[in-house]
């Protein structure tokens, strides 16, 4: 069986690239694939937890199907979907008003952000 | 006033029920008739000059006259009602007062006592018939009679403050209006320079004791706590909480006052000045009631000059240096006796009658001074009234000659005038003799009692001093004999063509015999009481029980008979001189001419008082100005605390400007700074929050894995 620290150092690498794309990516698009790669990095967690407290908790088979982790991950995924299709409308539509989706260009709704 | 005066009170004081309390609103009255009379007369005067009015002197004078009547008449029914409260047992000093500045022990007070009582119906008396006599005097060819009685009402109420008051504010605020009303009157011939000169010598004068008083009365302020009420003072003296010792200088101070309202020695150069004003003035302002204004300050304040042990007025002795004692009643017994003597010598020289009445004032006030101040306090006050009788009665009488002889006061141009005017010759005759001291006429008994008491004080040189003052009577007796030689008999020496002499008329006779009999009255009265087995009725031991100073001299004959020898020498050398040895006495006068200058000088009082003021007061008010105008504002004001103080704000504003405006304008730029790179954090743009997230995100947790590591915690 692999251990879970393996499982957690898959988590916190696939967290840092997705925060370092959502720090450093100028296209929306790419912003969109770091958060889907936060969010899995997440379920990765859950899922291994869950795995590795029903593996350890298996002499007790009366409790094991409590461990519904994988539960959290499912809608995780249906959640993701959802932005994701939502996120790529709102793209869409960007692109349509403003010629681009660099969301660095974007921002007719801020005050004034001149920096002296 | 402990009450507000009512017009009911005012007729309970007619119908005979006077509670304690309605005396005081009484005597209140008495002041504000003939007050609010004087304001009406001025206002009315005011209508005359300015409105045109039609000048009316019967209405003028029937309100100048009215108003005094009905005080005096007050004053009357208010004497009674003490007396009968008296008898029956109500206290002595019945007194009330009303705030007069709100916060400070400072009010306005009024007493009646036996003192007040008595000098208020010399002044209701005398003044009533002096007002009568004025309306007729300044009716003939005087268009400002109106002014004339104006002035005259607000003396009157002044007085009557005066004599009233309870405190010694009270007593300063109408001693001061007493000035003010004597100033107005002695310059009532303004348009005369000699009469407004006068004017200003006297109210100059009396400034100088004023300043005393004033002075006086904040020294014991502070001796008593600010409580200056004389009811208080002598509780205080009383329960021996003060002495006289520690009334030593205050009471100098206000005999300074009084020296200078009752003209004495330096400061009696005023008085003959003040015969400027008309003659009823000179009657009632300057021999009878005004001038006695300072020693009836001095009788109201003897509880400051002596230790009073069993009717024995003792003086203090107070050691100022070493051996050397000076309590205040010496000082007021030698000036009063020294003024005696020197107004009886300037009398004898004097040509002019209404001046040879003033120098006799003089010398009078200066017999009751030095009687106060031998401590003989009820002589003195006797004296007063016989003195203020007499004395009225002699200047109405030199008025009625003045006014039949067309304005001479000459009495070198009278002479022979009893023929002519025998109402007037006998009433001043009356007078001069009471004035002379003949026994058995009132000025005898008054003046040989404030002798008597002299001799059988403590003061200093007292045997000195009686016999100064006898010698004194003797000259006395001579210049009024003289007086009246000269004037009503002799040779006519007037003006046959241009005067015709008759007696007055009878307004003007009237106050004449009313006050002639007054004296003849006073005469047997005081005489009455001298008989053995009678003493009850003396009016000196009267006057001692009353004050409770001093006991009676009645029964001294060696005194007597000494005090009348020398009276009656007095008046028959000068009878028998100017009847029948003339020519000696002209002879007599060539030899002495340098000593009759000297007198005619005034013993070079006053003049000493000029060249005080020309070479002394003035020089070093002219030093003062120069080293005030040159040292003090050039020096000290321009140069060090002008300039000083412009350096100062120099220095301070610049301390201001760089040091105070530099740290807060240092804070200023730090905070402008701190925000101007602080807002770059604040971009708008989610990304850079995002990475200051996860930066600081990322520093928190290797800093919390460090410590774990670590176990920092």
């Amino acid at each position: 069986m692999i251990p879970l620290e393996y499982f957690v150092a898959l988590s916190m690498v696939l967290f840092s690239v997705g925060i370092l794309g959502i720090l450093t990516q100028r296209s929306a698009v790419r912003l969109l694939f770091s958060i889907e790669l936060i969010l899995n990095s997440a379920n990765i967690n859950f899922v291994a937890f869950n795995s590795y407290l029903r593996s350890t908790a298996a002499s007790n088979a009366a409790v094991s199907d409590q461990y519904l982790g994988w539960a959290f991950a499912m809608i995780v995924v249906a959640i993701a979907a959802a932005e994701a299709a939502i996120a790529l409308a709102i793209f869409i539509s960007l692109y349509r008003n403003f010629g681009e989706i660099s969301v660095l260009d974007i921002f007719s709704l801020a005050e004034n952000t001149e920096v002296d | 006033m402990a009450e507000a005066p009512t017009t009911l009170k005012i007729l309970e004081a007619f119908t005979g029920n006077v509670s304690v309390d309605n005396m005081i609103v009484i005597a209140a009255w008495t002041i504000f008739i003939p007050m609010l009379a004087a304001v009406f007369l001025i206002f009315w005067r005011y209508l005359e000059i300015y409105k045109g009015r039609e000048v009316n002197p019967k209405f003028s004078s029937i309100i100048g006259v009215g108003s005094i009547a009905i005080s005096s008449g007050l004053s009357i029914i208010l004497a009674i009602q003490y007396f009968v409260n008296f008898v029956s047992g109500s206290p002595t000093y019945i007194h009330g007062s009303v705030p007069f500045i709100v916060g400070t022990k400072l009010t306005w007070e009024l007493m009646v006592d036996p003192l007040s009582i008595l000098m208020s119906l010399v002044l209701a008396v005398i003044g009533l018939f002096i007002h009568i006599y004025a309306s007729d005097y300044m009716m003939h060819g005087e268009p400002e009679i109106t002014r004339f009685f104006a002035f005259m009402n607000f003396f009157t109420a002044a007085m009557w403050g005066f004599v009233y008051a309870g405190n010694l504010i009270t007593s300063f605020v109408f001693w001061e209006l007493l000035g003010v009303s004597s100033y107005f009157l002695i310059g009532y011939y303004w348009h005369k320079a000699s009469a407004s000169a006068a004017g200003m010598k006297a109210f100059l004068y009396n400034k100088v004791g004023d300043v005393g008083f004033m002075v006086g009365i904040f020294t014991v302020m502070r001796l008593t706590g600010g409580d200056v009420s004389y009811v208080k003072i002598m509780e205080l003296v009383h329960t021996g909480a003060l002495s006289a010792n520690d009334f030593l200088l205050p009471s100098l101070l206000i005999f300074i006052g009084a020296v200078g309202k009752s003209s004495q020695f330096p400061l009696f150069g005023w008085l003959p000045e003040a015969m400027e004003g008309p003659t009823p003035v000179s009657a009632l302002l300057h021999s009878s009631t005004m001038v006695k204004a300072g020693l009836f300050l001095l009788i109201r304040n003897f509880m400051t000059f002596y230790d009073v042990n069993n009717f024995h007025a003792t003086l203090p002795t107070v050691s100022w240096f070493t051996g050397f004692y000076l309590p205040t009643g010496t000082v007021i017994t030698w000036i009063g006796a020294i003024t005696a003597l020197l107004g009886a010598l300037m009398a004898l020289t004097s040509t002019d009658i209404k001046r040879i009445l003033a120098f006799s004032t003089i010398s009078q006030l200066g017999y009751i001074a030095s009687g106060i101040g031998a401590g003989a306090t009820s002589p003195a006050f006797y004296h007063i009234v016989s003195h203020a009788t007499f004395k009225s009665l002699l200047f109405l009488c030199a008025g009625a000659v003045i006014h039949n002889l067309h304005h001479t006061q000459d009495i070198r141009e009278m002479g022979g005038l009893f023929r002519h005017m025998k109402i007037t010759g006998i009433t001043m005759g009356i007078g001069l003799i009471a004035l002379a001291g003949i026994p058995p006429f009132s000025g005898f008994w008054s003046k040989d009692s404030i002798i008597l008491g002299i001799a059988n004080s403590n003061v200093e040189g007292a045997v000195f001093l009686q016999w100064l003052e006898i010698v004194t009577a003797f000259i006395t007796a001579f210049y009024s004999m003289r007086m009246f030689y000269v004037v009503f008999l002799g040779e006519e020496r007037f003006d046959k063509e241009k005067v015709i002499p008759r007696d007055s008329s009878k307004l003007m006779a009237i106050p004449l015999i009313g006050v002639a009999s007054l004296v003849i009255l006073e005469s047997l009265w005081f005489s009455i009481g001298y008989i053995p087995g009678l003493e009850s009725l003396n009016f000196e031991k009267i006057l001692g029980d009353l004050f409770g100073v001093h006991p009676s001299t009645a029964g001294e004959v060696e005194g007597w008979l000494i005090g009348s020898l020398f009276s009656i020498s007095g008046a028959l050398a000068a009878l028998l001189f100017y009847w029948k040895y003339p020519d000696t006495l002209q002879a007599i006068r060539q030899k002495l001419l340098w000593a009759e200058d000297f007198i005619n000088n005034r013993f070079y009082v006053d003049k000493s008082i000029y060249g005080f003021v020309d070479y002394v007061a003035m020089p070093t008010a002219e030093a003062l100005k120069t080293f005030d105008y040159n040292v003090i504002d050039k020096l000290i004001i321009n140069d060090i605390v002008f300039e000083g103080a412009l350096m100062t704000a120099e220095e301070s504003d610049r301390f201001d400007q760089n040091i105070i405006d530099g740290v807060v304008n240092g804070f200023a730029a730090l905070t402008r700074s701190t925000a101007r790179y602080g807002r770059r954090l604040q971009d708008g743009i989610v990304r850079n929050y995002a990475t200051l997230m996860m930066v600081s995100l990322a520093v928190f947790l290797i800093a919390f894995g460090v410590s774990n590591q670590l176990k920092l915690f």
